[in-house]
């Protein structure tokens, strides 16, 4: 187990480590001159442009730029904010636990709607059930977020007054963002479900399950969830990417702090230091839940581990 | 579209100022009540907190409501009245003003203001705080500041600066407290001390800034319309980007204040009994595009001339401002001073005299009706900004252009990448508008030395040049205006400009907010707001 996680460690490396190099040569290479972009509000004279050009030191060779980016990445340095002034890992700090919360709730809805409407069509294919889950699947897939969002708004705040529609803070501010994320993420579980449960369902030790009497209850929840749970599991690592994108329109029109916001805001305002540290953070966050993923298909799975530690 | 939409409200706007200044309208004396909190809806989020830092205009509506400023402007007529400064003399060069200071005055730390306070802020403004912001360019030729006694203050500049006594009512320019500044170091941006109504408790970013009334505080200006600390306890400050939300929050009373409304969503929302709509004409210029002298076609007089008389701003009002606004025929907003609405007579809407024009000056109509001339067609690239204002009023103009045989070519930049083809003189048509209560202005659109920064037309004439600098040099305020006045006759005379639309402000009020009033570039001043059930 522990071998099969350092070699997971190990390949994870080289991804984190491209990533960066990636994003800082993007950001370098887009058109636009940072220090006009970050003069462009005030009415600068060339001598203020070159002024901030040298504090800046973006006249330096990219590869220099970069190994001192890098240098400081390594012990948590991922420097200064542009406009805030403040180091980009304390701003970092600030959101993060917010998006985890979203994130983790969405995932919650997600995974709990998923499953119900899953199972369900799974063991009535072909039936009503079936049709009208799949139907809310499509429907959860082609909605897209910022539209759900403000619906669920028009719905649960303005019309029934049940929710309140921004802020922060405790369970009930958090229902309607996470539900925006969670329910088009849990029409690709409950598909994938669906599609998965009905394959296991058809393997032959659920006929020797069922022929040895067991309840339908117990041949379902105990033979076939934990086989049918694989490629769930893949899918919510998989798909976390996009659900931290879905975080940027979700956090906007619920207006919550969190990555989403910040990542914007560095964007628009090209603050260099910030959109590197948002998305290698970002990118590390994505390689731990894969190996997370990884990790927990051991457990769902012995064989893969065993396969693991052999090799 | 819903993402287009959705981008144009999260962006950041061009908007350059903020004051702390207001009207004493007459009205009967009702007890105000103490007490209560007040959420407000912003459309958008701040930079920082520091008002020698910051370049937004989202942040200077937050500094109004913690500092106060030397003098303050009259948004009824744009004049200036006393504030943190008594009374003040202005040398006849226009390079000294020297200011009498009020006393008694403190700081939310408890540091006495004096001249010498004020000179700091001055000063701190000059050292580099990283990117130069508004604070730099609103304090325009400083040279030095002198303590005359602990109440007079004497500030010199390079060279003569009229519009200075009204950007000393520019918070930006208000006195920070000198003790704070060197105590706090870099979280002063997180918790600036100023001498204002409220005190800021705490900023949560990407989230809400949480102001607390000063209970000390008893030097309001002369325009407040009452005297001591402010009724409200607390303003909770919250960052609602969305326009859409916006207006959810102000109907379930998550909010008592949403502002920027959605033009779209006015009408509905007035049928509300618990919201008020208020409207507000900010000082400054209006929405204005501009073409480029520096680039053909728009170097020919006569199709910058036919493009004005091409434009129906009457149709822009109704189809992209839901009737919330009117024409704009002055290069300034009519709450400015130098207000003058030149362009009704200098450049009407005429499609028959645009074609004549056009037809003159050798343009023939071609085979798709887009003119010709010595085998050119007649074509003008506006490179507008991404979520600038500008994105629904461009196609619209465009089409009343091919009516006249106009090709306008429209092509969509990220805003930082729309300023640089701006300064390269790529462009046709520019745009841009501002929040200012100042017509020096003019000199940000239209002087040779602004070709770096905001000189869309790419004007560079001796004439105007020389006008410019004369006005901002005049400390007679009636020649002054009169000179800004012909100033825009000629420019337009030149067609330099095309003022389309006068900026309008909409903010929706729940009917217990009583006292809401705008300052002259129409931030809120909720000094004098109560809460009353």
């Amino acid at each position: 187990m522990f071998v099969y996680l350092q070699q997971r460690l190990a390949l994870a490396l080289p991804v984190v480590f491209g990533v960066s190099v990636v994003v800082f040569a993007i950001v370098h290479l887009l058109p636009g001159d940072p220090v006009l972009v970050m003069l462009s509000g005030a009415n600068a004279t060339p001598e203020q442009v070159a002024e901030l050009r040298a504090q800046l030191r973006f006249e330096d060779p990219i590869a220099v730029q970069y190994a001192r980016f890098l240098r400081r990445a390594l012990v948590g340095d991922l420097g200064v904010s542009i406009f805030s002034k403040r180091p980009v890992i304390e701003e970092i700090a600030d959101q993060l636990p917010s998006t985890l919360e979203l994130a983790a709730a969405a995932i919650a809805i997600a995974v709990a709607v998923g499953l119900v409407l899953g199972i369900l069509a799974a063991l009535r294919p072909n039936s009503w059930l079936d049709r009208l889950s799949m139907l809310v699947a499509l429907g959860g897939i082609s909605m897209p977020s910022f539209w759900l969002g403000l619906l669920l708004i028009f719905a649960f705040s303005l019309e029934l007054g049940w929710l309140p529609a921004t802020g922060q803070g405790g369970w009930r501010r958090l229902i309607l963002p996470a539900a925006t994320i969670g329910l088009g993420y849990a029409a690709v579980v409950a598909r994938l479900v669906r599609s998965s449960f009905l394959e296991v369902l058809g393997n032959a030790y659920i006929g020797t399950a069922r022929a040895k009497g067991l309840a339908e209850r117990a041949v379902v929840l105990k033979h076939a969830l934990g086989n049918a749970l694989i490629p769930v599991v893949t899918i919510i690592g998989v798909q976390l990417g996009n659900l931290l994108a879905g975080t940027i329109i979700v956090e906007t029109v619920f207006s919550r702090r969190g990555m989403g916001r910040l990542a914007v805001t560095a964007v628009l305002d090209k603050d260099y230091p910030l959109i590197q540290g948002v998305v290698l953070v970002s990118a590390l966050g994505y390689v731990l839940v894969n190996l997370l993923v990884d990790v927990s298909y051991s457990i769902i799975d012995p064989r893969i581990r065993h396969r693991g530690g052999a090799a | 579209m819903p993402a287009r939409r959705l981008l144009r409200h999260i962006t950041p706007w061009l908007a350059l100022v903020t004051l702390l200044g207001g009207v004493a309208v007459p009205r009967p004396t009702v007890a105000a009540k103490a007490g209560g909190r007040l959420v407000y809806a912003a459309r958008q989020d701040i930079d920082t907190l520091d008002p020698h830092i910051t370049n937004r205009a989202a942040t200077r509506k937050i500094l109004i409501q913690f500092m106060d400023t030397l003098v303050v402007i009259d948004p009824k007529d744009g004049s200036v009245k006393p504030g943190l400064a008594e009374k003040w003399e202005t040398s006849p060069d226009g390079k000294t003003y020297t200011f009498h200071l009020r006393r008694n005055v403190k700081f939310h730390d408890g540091t006495p203001f004096d001249a010498a306070a004020m000179k700091f802020t001055f000063d701190r403004i000059q050292t580099p705080l990283g990117a130069p912001s508004v604070a730099r360019s609103f304090i325009g030729p400083y040279e030095a500041s002198e303590v005359v006694d602990p109440y007079t203050l004497r500030v010199k500049f390079k060279q003569p600066y009229a519009p200075f006594l009204r950007m000393a009512a520019l918070s930006p320019l208000g006195p920070i407290s000198p003790t704070a500044v060197q105590k706090m170091g870099d979280q002063f941006s997180r918790k600036p001390v100023g001498t204002g109504p409220f005190i800021v408790k705490e900023w949560i970013t990407k989230d809400q800034v949480v102001l607390v009334r000063n209970p000390a505080y008893q030097w309001a200006p002369a325009l407040a319309e009452h005297q001591g600390p402010a009724y409200l306890d607390e303003i909770v400050w919250r960052f609602v980007l969305e326009a859409p939300t916006r207006t959810a929050v102000i109907q379930t009373g998550e909010v008592n204040v949403a502002e920027d409304l959605s033009y779209a969503d006015v009408a509905g929302l007035e049928k509300n009994a618990d919201i008020r709509i208020l409207r507000g004409v900010p000082a400054g210029t209006p929405w204005t595009i501009y073409p480029n002298v520096q680039r053909a076609p728009t170097t020919e007089l006569a199709v910058r001339r036919a493009l004005g008389y091409a434009i129906n701003k009457d149709a822009i009002v109704r189809v992209v401002f839901h009737g919330e606004s009117r024409p704009a025929w002055s290069l300034l907003q009519p709450t400015t001073p130098g207000y003058a609405p030149l362009a009704k007579e200098l450049s009407p809407y005429d499609p028959a005299r645009a074609k004549k024009t056009l037809d003159e000056a050798g343009w023939k109509p071609g085979a798709d009706g887009i003119r010709v001339k010595d085998g050119k067609r007649l074509e003008l690239l506006w490179i507008f900004g991404s979520n600038n204002g500008y994105e629904e009023m461009a196609p619209l103009i465009q089409a009343m252009a091919r009516e006249v045989g106009m090709d306008i070519q429209l092509r969509e930049q990220p805003r930082a990448q729309m300023e640089e083809a701006n300064r390269k003189s790529e462009h046709n048509i520019g745009e841009v508008n501002w929040w200012f209560p100042d017509p020096a202005i003019m000199t940000t659109n239209f002087h040779t030395k602004s070709l770096f920064g905001f000189n869309r037309p790419r004007l560079s004439n001796p004439e105007v040049d020389q006008m410019l600098d004369q006005a901002a040099a005049m400390t007679a305020e009636g020649q002054r205006m009169e000179l800004y006045r012909k100033i825009q006759r000629t420019l337009f005379e030149m067609a330099a400009a095309y003022p389309l639309v006068d900026q309008v402000t909409v903010v929706g009020v729940r009917k217990e907010v009583k006292g809401y009033r705008f300052n002259v570039v129409t931030f809120p001043i909720l000094y004098d707001v109560s809460l009353e059930k």
